[in-house]
């Protein structure tokens, strides 16, 4: 068998070669038995993942716990925790305000006396057909806050957490990552670094505890950044 | 009658045993063998190894994310009690817990689809004539949940983007900031280690 780099293979399968390299791939695999038999069964892993269910792709991260008899009783609800972004926009000043029991529907004006500033919502709606679903209520202001509450997302699992983004043109903006417990909820009043008029989405993607800072890629919950 | 079609489905499994659809571990006889020593570490690995598959299986069929993690803890706390009885020779794990997965489900589903309305014909799962051809079929439709369980994340991720949000290898690069040719390597290794599990079976 001829040596072809493994992701000329892939490419080819994935139908990613341009017309010229593809046509000049098959004529190789034409010539040499060993190349496609190998080809041939890369393409029906391929073919089996092209065929998954999406509940395949989704189950891993939203497993449940295990329990047996003996087992020790279910811990409480775990208060999630806001951790501050990890970009470089951080550095702006996006200090994340830690609430501690607030409760759904209080409002984010404060209570200084003074007007209350103007509150928008959006709502954030689950990709994958899911029951989870959110709220992002913007107050007008300096600094601008937002109240985010989720509802119905799966507990976070070990070695993973939630993150709120700002998705646009350009690079994703993290707002924020956390953790949520048995319940699924989630709450918090945030400050948000940036308009939010200048992003299509906020967007909330489970990412993994490798301390990298870029989006997984893996959303779970989405809405319009505006309520226009 | 469940018993029976749990026999009928084992009984077929014996005879494929040389391509038998789970996920290739080396040690997936071991991890049987100790479950049926009622080692209890065992059960939490096969938790780890397979649980993935059945709860995507019990999501897509019970179409209720609160009954699924119901008749889940069922289906392995009967795997847990009844470990004796596994029998590596007529089928592998995966097979053996979907079986269990497949009648719980159904016991489910009879209970809550109010008569008359819901004859057995309107289940999403049909009779005990085809359940052993369903077996094979669950196993082989879900058995990707498993074998991304047994990849390194990042490689899970780089699959997941690319048959589950239909990204190009190029999109996955720009959206995780993953230079391109890492990108490549990892799908291009990810592809192979789902190749030899898969293929190490038949």
């Amino acid at each position: 068998m001829s040596s072809v780099p493994r992701e000329q293979m892939t490419a080819y399968l994935l139908g990613e070669l341009d017309p010229v390299n593809a046509a000049e791939f098959e004529a190789r695999l034409a010539a040499d038995p060993g190349l496609a038999a190998e080809v041939d069964a890369l393409r029906e892993v391929v073919a089996e993942l092209e065929r998954a269910p999406a509940e395949a792709w989704h189950a891993q991260r939203t497993l449940p716990r295990l329990r047996l008899p003996g087992d020790d009783p279910e811990p409480a609800r775990a208060r999630w925790r806001w951790s501050a972004p990890r970009l470089a926009l951080a550095a702006a000043g996006a200090a994340a305000v830690f609430v501690i029991g607030l409760a759904i529907g209080v409002g984010v004006g404060g209570d200084d006396g003074g007007s209350e500033p103007l509150v928008t919502s959006v709502g954030l709606h689950a990709l994958d057909g899911d029951r989870a679903s959110g709220l992002v209520s913007l107050a007008d202001g300096e600094p601008r806050t937002a109240e985010v509450v989720l509802d119905g997302l799966p507990p976070s699992s070990t070695g993973e957490h939630y993150e709120l983004w700002l998705l646009g043109t350009g690079d994703p903006v993290s707002l924020g990552s956390f953790t949520v417990g048995p319940d699924g909820h989630a709450d918090n009043v945030i400050t948000i670094p940036v308009d939010p008029g200048a992003y299509q989405s906020f967007d909330v993607s489970v990412e993994p505890d490798d301390g990298d800072p870029s989006h997984s890629g893996d959303s779970v919950l989405r809405g319009p950044s505006t309520a226009s | 009658m469940e018993a029976s079609i749990e026999a009928a489905a084992l009984g077929r499994g014996r005879m494929r045993a040389a391509r038998d659809i789970d996920d290739g571990a080396p040690d997936e006889g071991g991890l049987g063998a100790r479950l049926i020593a009622a080692d209890r570490a065992a059960i939490a690995e096969l938790y780890d190894r397979h649980g993935a598959a059945v709860f995507a299986f019990l999501l897509k069929t019970l179409r209720d994310r609160s009954s699924a993690e119901d008749v889940q803890q069922q289906v392995f706390l009967e795997a847990w009690q009844r470990a004796a009885t596994y029998d590596p020779a007529r089928g592998g794990l995966l097979t053996w817990l979907m079986v269990i997965a497949r009648s719980r489900a159904i016991d489910h589903l009879r209970r809550r689809v109010p008569e008359p309305a819901g004859s057995p014909d309107d289940l999403p799962l049909s009779g005990a004539e085809t359940s052993v051809d369903e077996v094979d079929r669950l196993v082989e439709r879900y058995r990707v949940a498993s074998l991304l369980s047994g990849l390194h994340p990042e490689e899970a991720k780089i699959l997941r983007m690319r048959f589950y949000d239909d990204l190009s290898q190029t999109e996955i690069a720009a959206r995780t900031g993953i230079p391109l040719g890492t990108v490549k390597m990892r799908m291009a290794r990810a592809l192979e280690r789902m190749r030899v599990r898969i293929g190490g079976e038949r």
